[in-house]
């Protein structure tokens, strides 16, 4: 998402990461007991992918993140003013990019050109990427391992 | 609190608000405001801030 967010020409456009919980708790990433906690991992977090975005951390209760949805990595766009543009259950660069630059487009032709805006649903792919899934798993702890994979014989 | 930051990923768990997603908070709807706190400054910004100029990006996520 950085990469997408950088490429942005319009500057007034925010793009912002909301710490939420751990998805996939281990023993060197552990479920927060404090907001300490949940700012060590961000810090972590923020080095290790070398974000660039605002990162803005929710509640320890996660009341920004139960409010939208408490999905694990879920996006959402906002007009200005405040309206919901677009919701994605998952977070697929591709498909923010696309949906982005499509409503950015279409509000600035949409005078000459008579656009109207209508509602519209859809899936969309992402990419699965299950090898750096699980190299996150295993970078969190072996207990993130043995929790998502319970019959780990069975994957392999 | 306990349940919101589990210790252990329980995948049965995690299935329900993927099916009640479609139907919460929709497109074209206000979207909410809550109070967030900037990880470098450790000051608190309010979500609408973001939205007030220009539209935002908002992703949700963590380390793990």
């Amino acid at each position: 998402m950085d990469a997408f967010t950088d490429r942005l020409a319009d500057r007034t456009v925010r793009s912002v990461f909301i710490y939420s919980r751990e998805a996939h708790p281990g023993e060197n990433y552990r479920h927060h007991t404090t907001m300490d906690d949940k700012r060590n991992n961000a810090r972590a977090f923020q080095k290790h992918s070398n974000v660039k975005r605002q990162i803005l951390l929710d509640t320890l209760t996660g009341e920004a993140h139960r409010g939208y949805g408490i999905l694990p990595n879920m996006t959402w766009i906002i007009g200005r003013g405040g309206v919901i543009l677009y919701k994605g259950a998952w977070t697929g660069v591709e498909d923010v990019e696309d949906a982005f630059n499509s409503l950015m487009d279409g509000q600035k032709r949409r005078i000459e050109d008579q656009l109207m805006p209508f509602y519209s649903e859809r899936f969309s792919w992402r990419t699965r990427n299950e090898a750096g899934f699980d190299a996150g798993l295993e970078r969190a702890g072996p207990q993130a391992v043995t929790d998502f994979y319970p019959n780990r014989k069975d994957k392999d | 609190m306990v349940d919101y930051n589990y210790q252990k990923f329980v995948m049965a768990d995690e299935m329900p608000p993927f099916e009640t997603f479609r139907d919460h908070l929709h497109v074209g709807e206000k979207a909410l405001d809550f109070p967030l706190e900037d990880l470098d400054s450790g000051e608190t910004v309010h979500l609408k801030e973001l939205w007030q100029k220009g539209p935002a990006i908002i992703e949700f996520g963590s380390f793990t």
